[in-house]
């Protein structure tokens, strides 16, 4: 009775952190709880010794602490606040929406534009979503478009920032998956780009097709040309200028993402400086903000760290393993059903909570699976990886659940239907899972890049 | 009731200066970040003890903020089906998870923290090598802080917690929403 017990502690143990996760509690406390019970449990049936427990200070500091690879990811969430609250981000949307209204469909163009170069401003989904939608939703419907596809195109351009490097998912990523950083951005670089060129293929398509959608129109006080120039140089040049900047040096390998994390803050500080738009609140505005979804972040990182580590003591690696091997699905059918695991988990999950917990759960079968001739074993972690971004990405915006939709909805407010947004969000959908289909189809679309700029 | 929000406020204080504090260790870190390229790449200086102070920072930015991020209950919650719990039963939740979860946790994690700080002081350890910073107990002493910023985070939420418990109209919401 008691070995039977034994054999389904890990299932047990990951139950009770799903149903507990379900509870509306914060995340991290159900994770330290679950590893308590677990942990007791453990030490109980002898699996465990007591002093393993107090090994736990040993792996925070080397896991959170003493990690050069993470010191970006709070100066890229600082980078990204004080673009938000100097109010760069939302000049730059402006700005490119007056230049580019005389192409069909260019109000959500521009938008998809900034969601691509905005990538890093916001870490979190939810936030990037919202702080687009904020910005991006009433032009667009004052100008006339339709309801859906600027629904459409606000979620899933405002979901690219997992994908498109400096994404602070990717940092994570690489320090769970031991993966060089710097190439993993590299290898994110071309179907994040492959991504936005999509959507912006669709949406001059559809813009010609039913000019309806997407009325032509001038916007008023255009102001006089000069003015517009002088604007254009400001608001759009120099920030383009500095995320080219920061993102350049590290594809070039000039420097490292720590490096280029911190000359980013520093640009856009001077930036908001340079606009007048740098006071001391704003400045504390971005200082609070990024403690605290930085708290955030490390409090989840906490809590998995305990929570992998009694997963492990109580056999949930070899379970894991041995159950995979068991299912006989073969490398391929694993793929697909980590995937399937990951698309049903982003509908309730934000990445944080995905990375920090699947991943390491996932990483003993990652190390073991080998597709053959079809990408080489060293490369193989870097495509899983941005499979997954890609993926979840596409899952935040499925409906009925997509986790981007419902941010959306409540930022939107009565200005879109939920109906509307359905209808919007599935052409985009279709297109993501296209080019997922692409990503494991031709790896090398993720892989020939880092080829041939890291030689 | 006044005095529990009272004693609240007195075990949220610390919280709250250490999250300042966490604040402005951004913009140090962002300065030794600066020093460090430009030495590197105009001056040829080196800087492994520059790199070293990076992750320092950093970690302590990391850790420090666990209890004034729950006190502004910044932390994520996935309340999707919580939304139709009452009130009542979410304050009592809440109570149970902090006494039953965070607090034994952060107590363990305190205890053994501070044992880890301990050893690392009595060896009078130094970086890897010793090219680095010396006195890494400094660095590892964020632990055992950390630890203990968030019990009295937790605590002053249990308390507020309370108050809102036994009386909703003095109290509607445990947490401190305005930022």
């Amino acid at each position: 009775m008691i070995e039977v017990f034994v054999d389904i502690l890990p299932v047990l143990m990951f139950g009770t952190l799903v149903f507990g996760l379900f509870s509306g509690l914060p995340v991290a406390i159900v994770l330290m709880g679950v590893s308590l019970i677990f942990g007791l449990l453990a030490i109980l049936m002898g699996d465990m010794r007591v002093i393993e427990s107090t090994l736990l200070p040993n792996r925070l500091f080397g896991g959170t602490i003493e990690n050069p690879v993470l010191v970006a990811a709070p100066m890229f969430i600082f980078m990204g606040l004080i673009m938000e609250k100097t109010r760069i981000a939302e000049d730059l949307l402006n700005t490119l929406q007056r230049i580019m209204c005389v192409v069909p469909g260019g109000l959500a163009m521009a938008v998809v534009f900034v969601g691509t170069i905005l990538a890093a401003a916001t870490g979190i989904i939810g936030a990037s979503v919202v702080m687009l939608t904020v910005i991006a939703i009433p032009t667009m419907i004052e100008r006339g478009y339709a309801p859906s596809l600027a629904a459409g195109t606000v979620a899933s351009a405002s979901t690219l920032g997992i994908l498109i490097p400096p994404s602070i998912m990717l940092i994570f990523m690489g320090d769970l998956l031991s993966l060089n950083l710097t190439k993993l951005f590299v290898a994110a670089l071309t179907p994040g780009l492959l991504l936005s060129t999509v959507y912006v293929i669709y949406i001059l398509a559809i813009s010609i097709l039913k000019p309806k959608v997407a009325p032509n129109t001038k916007l008023p006080n255009l102001g006089n040309k000069k003015n517009l120039w002088q604007q254009a140089i400001v608001s759009l040049a120099l920030p383009l200028l500095l995320i080219i900047a920061v993102l350049g040096s590290i594809l070039a390998g000039f420097a490292t993402p720590t490096e280029a994390s911190g000359v980013g803050v520093f640009a856009a500080l001077l930036l908001g400086l340079a606009r007048g738009r740098l006071s001391l609140d704003t400045l504390n505005q971005a200082m609070d903000g990024s403690v605290k979804t930085l708290a955030m972040l490390f409090f989840i990182f906490v809590g998995a760290t305990a929570f992998s580590y009694v997963f492990r003591t109580i056999g949930g690696e070899s379970f894991i393993v041995n159950s995979a091997l068991a299912l006989n699905f073969g490398d391929w059918g694993l793929l697909v059903i980590m995937m399937v695991m990951v698309f049903i988990m982003g509908f309730f999950f934000d990445w944080i909570e995905i990375t920090l917990i699947i991943l390491p759960i996932f990483a003993p079968l990652l190390h073991l699976m080998d597709l053959g001739d079809h990408l080489a074993k060293s490369d193989m972690i870097y495509w899983f990886a941005v499979l997954v971004a890609v993926n979840l990405q596409t899952s935040f915006l499925t409906p009925p659940f997509g986790f981007a939709l419902f941010y959306l909805k409540g930022a939107a407010g009565d200005q879109l239907q939920m109906s509307q947004i359905y209808s919007g969000i599935i052409p985009f959908v279709l297109l993501q899972v296209s080019v997922l289909l692409m990503l494991v189809i031709w790896p090398d679309i993720v892989l020939w890049l880092p080829r041939e700029l890291l030689k | 009731m006044e005095k529990l929000l009272r004693f609240s406020d007195v075990l949220a204080w610390p919280c709250y200066q250490v999250a300042r504090l966490t604040g402005i260790l951004l913009l140090v870190l962002t300065a030794v970040i600066l020093y460090d390229v430009i030495g590197r790449k105009f001056f040829a200086t080196g800087s492994f003890k520059l790199q070293e102070l990076e992750w320092h920072l950093h970690g302590a930015i990391a850790v420090l903020s666990f209890g004034y991020a729950y006190l502004k209950d910044a932390h994520v919650r996935i309340d999707i089906i919580s939304s139709r719990i009452s009130k009542r039963a979410k304050l009592c939740m809440e109570l149970c998870a902090i006494f039953l979860f965070l607090l034994p946790f952060m107590s363990l994690l305190a205890w053994s923290g501070y044992e880890f700080a301990e050893r690392s002081f009595l060896w009078s350890e130094t970086s890897n090598g010793g090219v680095g910073l010396s006195n890494r107990w400094i660095i590892k002493s964020v632990i055992p802080l950390s630890a203990l910023l968030t019990i009295l985070g937790g605590l002053s939420v249990a308390l507020r917690c309370l108050v809102a418990f036994k009386t909703p109209e003095r109290l509607s919401n445990p947490f401190d929403r305005n930022s």
